[in-house]
């Protein structure tokens, strides 16, 4: 079984100083891995590369055992959709829909085809079972994140791609925030990299790679 | 993706009403301009059906078709009876059925003909008989309807032509109603039919010694008018009639006939069918002017989808780079786009066509000149499809700008600034 996420030896610049040089790692199977770094670290660009929104200068970047680092923009978003979900600090659900809706769009967007049931479980699961004909903004801060972790594990993703999701709450929430994300990406058998700032976070995760470090 | 567009246009229900509206307008403006047009026309051309020419006194062409074949102008003048003897006698000629215009009652206009004109306008009775004597008419469904006539009810006729004529009646010869036509559409809806020797019994003109006379009347009906017929011959009046109208016995005719008579004789041939052209030639500069305005409302209406998209885009961008992330491709966002503009302007062009047809209705429940001009508002035609195309097609277009943006904006930059 490939590993949910390689990078090798990438090496990317902004026309400028290089932000990575020969940066690698790796996220084994079902592995939880938390990016830390503070702002300016590169922290949003390696997330931009892992989600092949952006293209490194060399180097190679696979998902799943596909490469997202290189191809053509159409095979790139096919990668995204078949192995990737990812969850943003503001963008977590599209404004227009329902959670319901939200569910049932980015289970199809990945060609998934998802039961009432199932979702109703899934939602369940994180306690907003009575939020599902809701929409984002009638949500709670804390709902809307569940909600959103529902909409990216609903895909049945390789990998779950967190980005700065606690940098809003207080010690508590984080925390809150943290475990559900270990524990619902560990229920699932889903990988999943956390990119944030927020050093609180560093006590949960057994890998941490901290951008500041220098270990890029 | 039908449903996300639906849920984008629903998140924006004020612009979205708004952008419906403003499209809407045009399309219902055209939609009803072309009903009107259509219908009218087509009312008017069939008015004329089997008609291939009218023949009457000097004048102008269009007076005389008004005037013979529609019922709506004054007469050119009369023509001597025994035109009539000579046109029927021409082997070109399959039919010529007099009109002797003249008088009205309550504003409907009292036609002295033959039964034949019946026939000629496909009309059939709806109660009584078609008039056989002097002073017996036939009532139009419009005037029987309006005036409340019925069977066996005596009218005075008026002379002149119009209800405010001022004219005196006719009070020593009232007519007799003894039949009601069902509604045709066509003129004749609009007209009191009797017998041309009724005209004549009317206005007091000696008629019973001719030949036209022997073949249609009846002497025993005459006996009232005998004083009146004894006094006009005294003052030598020729029988006259208003008008023939006359259909060819072959397509040869309509070269052959119209220049004979208009070069021959001291009467006027006119053909419905190139005057109703004609007249209808004149609306034209003021349709045209319609629907180039209601084409530049259709634009203002596409210019406004246009700007609440763009507008649209920037609010929506986090959701469609969402989309994006979510393993959409920019295909996808362009499409969705598109098919915003495409679904506004659909809905718009259904909005329009109903709100056109739904005035049509209620127009013609409260004016009764709307049904009798013909226009139904159930009546739906080629001309719409094409206004229904044409409006998606300038609301996609609208829409295309705006997709192209979207769809080509840089997901990295998005996510940063969000």
């Amino acid at each position: 079984m490939a590993s949910p996420l390689e990078i090798e030896e990438v090496s990317f610049d902004y026309g400028g100083p290089d932000v990575f040089q020969n940066f690698s790692m790796t996220i084994a199977e079902q592995g939880q891995c938390l990016l830390l770094g503070p702002s300016g670290s590169g922290k949003s660009t390696l997330v931009n590369l892992v989600c092949g929104f952006l293209k490194p200068r060399s180097g190679f970047i696979r998902i799943a055992g596909e490469l997202i680092s290189s191809g053509s923009e159409p095979q790139r978003d096919a990668v995204r959709r078949r192995h990737l979900a990812i969850i943003f600090q503001s963008l977590r659900l599209v404004s227009a829909l329902s959670v319901l809706g939200n569910l049932q769009l980015a289970a199809r967007l990945a060609g998934r085809s998802v039961s009432r049931a199932e979702v109703s479980a899934l939602l369940e699961e994180l306690d907003i079972v009575d939020k599902a004909s809701a929409k984002p903004h009638q949500l709670s801060q804390g709902q809307a994140q569940r909600a959103a972790i529902a909409r990216a594990l609903i895909v049945k993703p390789d990998l779950l791609l967190a980005d700065e999701p606690t940098s809003a709450l207080d010690d508590a929430n984080a925390e809150r925030v943290a475990n559900l994300f270990r524990q619902m990406t560990k229920d699932h058998g889903t990988s999943l990299l956390v990119a944030t700032h927020d050093a609180r976070l560093r006590t949960h995760f057994s890998t941490v790679l901290d951008l500041n470090g220098g270990e890029r | 993706m039908i449903r996300i567009v639906l849920a984008f246009l629903g998140q924006n229900r004020l612009s979205t009403t708004l952008n419906l509206v403003l499209l809407a307008i045009p399309v219902a403006m055209l939609v009803l301009l072309v009903q009107f047009t259509r219908q009218s026309e087509e009312r008017f051309l069939e008015g004329a059906e089997g008609i291939d020419l009218v023949v009457g006194a000097k004048g102008s062409p269009l007076q005389l078709i008004l005037s013979s074949v529609y019922h709506l102008d004054r007469p050119t003048g009369n023509i001597p009876l025994t035109e009539l003897e000579r046109l029927r006698a021409n082997p070109m000629v399959a039919s010529a059925i007099p009109l002797a215009l003249g008088d009205q009652f309550d504003g409907y206009r009292i036609v002295g003909s033959e039964p034949a004109l019946l026939d000629l306008y496909d009309a059939r009775l709806a109660q009584g008989q078609v008039f056989e004597h002097s002073l017996e008419a036939v009532f139009g469904a419009d005037v029987a309807r309006e005036t409340g006539a019925t069977i066996g009810q005596k009218f005075i006729g008026s002379h002149g032509l119009a209800e405010d004529s001022g004219e005196a009646g006719h009070t020593a010869t009232p007519f007799e109603v003894v039949g009601i036509l069902a509604p045709t559409g066509k003129p004749i809806d609009r007209l009191i039919v009797t017998s041309v020797e009724s005209v004549w019994d009317v206005h007091s003109i000696a008629h019973v010694d001719h030949e036209y006379e022997e073949d249609h009347a009846d002497e025993n009906d005459h006996a009232d008018h005998d004083e009146h017929a004894h006094d006009a011959a005294e003052h030598d009046l020729e029988l006259e009639i208003t008008a023939i109208l006359v259909g060819y016995r072959n397509p040869a005719a309509a070269v052959r006939l119209p220049p004979s008579i208009n070069r021959g004789t001291n009467l006027q041939a006119a053909s419905p069918a190139r005057e109703s052209t004609r007249l209808l030639g004149l609306f034209d500069p003021a349709i045209k002017g319609i629907v180039a305005l209601a084409v530049l409302l259709a634009f203002a209406g596409a210019l406004a989808v246009f700007v609440s998209l763009w507008s649209a885009m920037r609010s929506r961008e986090p959701d469609l780079a969402l989309l994006r992330v979510m393993g959409a491709s920019r295909r996808d966002i362009f499409l969705t786009v598109l098919l915003e503009g495409l679904l506004c302007s659909g809905l718009a062009a259904i909005l329009g066509v109903a709100a056109a047809h739904t005035i049509l209705w209620i127009g013609a429940q409260l004016w009764q000149v709307l049904e009798t001009a013909g226009i139904s508002a159930w009546n739906l035609g080629m001309a719409e499809a094409i206004i229904f195309l044409a409006t998606i097609l300038v609301g996609t277009l609208a829409a295309l700008l705006p997709a192209l943006r979207v769809s080509r904006s840089h997901l990295a930059s998005i996510l940063q600034r969000n």
